[in-house]
């Protein structure tokens, strides 16, 4: 089992989209693929056809005492969604509060899981520490777009390791070109060798509450992140 | 009978599609000259353009620099 975390660099690039659609298209590969949303918004579940009113999740069942395992979805054999549930801002400090006091929770948790998926997807949010600490990932992708803001802010993120992908790319902005070409010679191998490229696909299929693939096939977005699925699949049997 | 290596005997470090396209590592491996430093004067003038679009690109580019000095030609006039 490998597991995949998606996190924005700010907030609004467009991640719960991308990684809903990069299961989808891990699952269209003949993988068996379990998304998991670490994030309070608790918005994945709606790409897989969950009721907006459903209040169920892991972080739910850790508030009132009941098992995280029986709170998935089965959307088809081989590809499940783990909602986070619906909590206010205070259980959500709590289930922060919980997770920084046991980091380990979510590698032991992958422990168990492993031998049911070939891939689990975590859904990272951006400000919460504690819930970022989703056990050992093989692949780790920060999520940008080819704006000022962005490269801003990795400047401020050299640190970090992460790979990086570029969402919501228009190749027809003189901007996001000039910075594509900045960012391919400053991080180099660390730039994913694709981007995922502005398509209203990707927002429509939010709105029919399914990932980009099942929703427009053949648009350029489903198109792109088939790619990025297979540059998974590279990955994985590289770090083999 | 003859024994089986204990490791496997590698000639040379197994290139990457990426190394392999790469016509200048080529050269610098035909020439066996791994040191030669070659500057992308094209690249680097159109990497320079790009950061003097935007005033906020050239502000952290001063602060962050990616772009290495540029190569200028000899003067003669100057040479002894």
């Amino acid at each position: 089992m490998t597991a995949l975390s998606l996190r924005g660099l700010r907030g609004g690039v467009g991640t719960s989209s991308l990684i809903a659609a990069t299961g989808q298209a891990l699952h269209r590969l003949g993988e068996r693929v379990l998304l998991v949303d670490m994030c309070p918004e608790n918005l994945l579940r709606l790409h897989f056809n969950v009721d907006v009113s459903e209040p169920s999740g892991w972080a739910r069942a850790m508030i009132d005492g009941v098992a995280w395992n029986t709170q998935a979805w089965d959307v088809e054999p081989g590809l499940s969604v783990l909602p986070y549930g619906r909590l206010k801002l205070e259980e959500q400090d709590q289930v922060e509060q919980h997770l920084l006091s046991e980091p380990m929770l979510w590698g032991r948790r992958q422990a168990s899981l492993a031998e049911h998926f070939d891939w689990i997807l975590f859904d990272v949010p951006l400000r919460l520490p504690g819930h970022a600490h989703v056990g050992p990932c093989a692949l780790r992708l920060r999520i940008v777009e080819a704006d000022p803001a962005c490269h801003v802010l990795m400047q401020q993120d050299e640190a970090s390791s992460e790979h990086l992908l570029i969402n919501r790319f228009d190749p027809v902005s003189q901007l996001q070109r000039d910075l594509l070409l900045i960012w391919s010679k400053q991080y180099g191998a660390r730039l994913l060798p694709l981007t995922v490229h502005l398509d209203e696909a990707m927002r429509e299929a939010l709105a029919f509450k399914k990932p980009v693939g099942a929703y427009a096939e053949s648009s350029l977005a489903a198109q792109d992140v088939l790619s990025l699925a297979t540059w998974c699949l590279t990955r994985r049997s590289e770090a083999v | 009978m003859a024994a089986l290596p204990t490791a496997l005997q590698v000639k040379a470090k197994v290139q990457s599609r990426a190394d392999r396209a790469d016509d200048i590592a080529l050269l610098k491996q035909e020439l066996e000259l791994p040191e030669l430093d070659y500057v992308d004067i094209s690249a680097q003038i159109e990497l320079q353009k790009a950061l003097n679009r935007w005033p906020l690109l050239t502000e952290i580019e001063r602060l962050h620099p990616i772009v290495q000095p540029r190569v200028h030609p000899l003067d003669f006039e100057t040479l002894p």
